[in-house]
């Protein structure tokens, strides 16, 4: 190795050292996507495998996945919908009652899984609709986040 | 005298049961998003929230099971974690401080040993060499 050669690798290794020590200002210039994960998961814990059919009375075959991919901690409320055939017209948020609600807060890059504790007491065929609302602290209310997940579901005696 | 004294009884009995049930659902609801509120300046300040994110799910978890009870040990958890938010801020001041002094420290310790060596590296390298493999001669086989 001629001195040459030397001097040559260390400007390489004083480059990479200025580089590491840059780098978290360039990561907090550019910030990553935000976003939130919804899914609707059936009686064995999978997505789109679902049973379409359910008796009156009978807690609801379904459950819901959430996870937080919003740089901050996040308090979620998820409102579960019937939403008969002839209303489908338009798209969430519906102006139905919820017949579930919960809250759940979620850590940043964490997930969780969440039952939907309801039963259905009067005949329906139509659709369940779960739509996620997050906490806006600047408001103080809950705003519709635009996830939304559904289901057909039809009642039996 | 004895039905003013009876009254007054009734209305102190009536007074302190309507005291005591003093959770309500709306109540409750807005002590659980204040303490997200004070979680979430927690957080954006650099402290580890984990434990209070676990504590409030508990209270939502309770006020879902929704007996009086429930509700007023949701409330006392909604206080506890909103007392938290300063001891949490302070917490993670020191940590990120010293964490911050450190890197800096390695960061400039590096920088100064990669001048040093290209300034005098060369050098120290070709005295080495020299005094390694200085008093060798190549000769013709």
């Amino acid at each position: 190795m001629t001195p040459t050669t030397f001097k040559h690798i260390s400007f390489l290794l004083i480059g990479f050292l200025i580089l590491v020590a840059v780098y978290p200002i360039i990561a907090a210039t550019f910030p990553t996507s935000k976003y939130s994960e919804l899914a609707l998961l059936g009686p064995t814990g999978k997505v789109n495998v679902y049973q379409n059919q359910v008796k009156l009375g009978e807690k609801l075959p379904f459950s819901i996945y959430l996870a937080n991919h919003e740089d901050k901690v996040e308090l979620y409320r998820f409102e579960v919908k019937t939403v008969q055939n002839t209303t489908l017209t338009s798209n969430p948020p519906y102006d139905t009652v919820p017949i579930f609600t919960d809250l759940v807060i979620v850590e940043n890059n964490m997930n969780v899984t969440k039952t939907i504790d309801v039963s259905l007491s009067s005949p329906f065929n139509g659709k369940i609709v779960v739509e996620l609302y997050k906490f806006d602290s600047s408001t103080g209310t809950y705003l519709f986040s635009n996830r939304w997940v559904s289901a057909w579901l039809k009642t039996t005696n | 005298m004895k039905q003013i004294v009876a009254l007054l009884l009734v209305s102190l009995l009536l007074y302190t049961t309507i005291s005591v049930k003093a959770v309500d659902q709306n109540e409750i609801n807005s002590a659980i998003t204040s303490s997200f509120q004070a979680v979430e300046r927690a957080e954006k300040a650099g402290g580890n929230v984990s434990s209070e994110v676990g504590l409030l799910n508990q209270a939502i978890t309770l006020v879902r099971n929704g007996s009086d009870d429930n509700l007023t040990e949701a409330l006392r958890i909604c206080q506890e974690v909103s007392l938290k938010e300063n001891i949490l801020v302070e917490q993670n001041l020191e940590t990120r401080n010293m964490g911050y002094y450190q890197t800096t420290a390695i960061v400039i310790a590096l920088l100064a040993a990669a001048l040093l060596i290209n300034k005098y590296g060369s050098k120290l390298y070709l005295s080495i060499w020299k005094t390694i493999w200085g008093n060798w001669r190549i000769e013709r086989v």
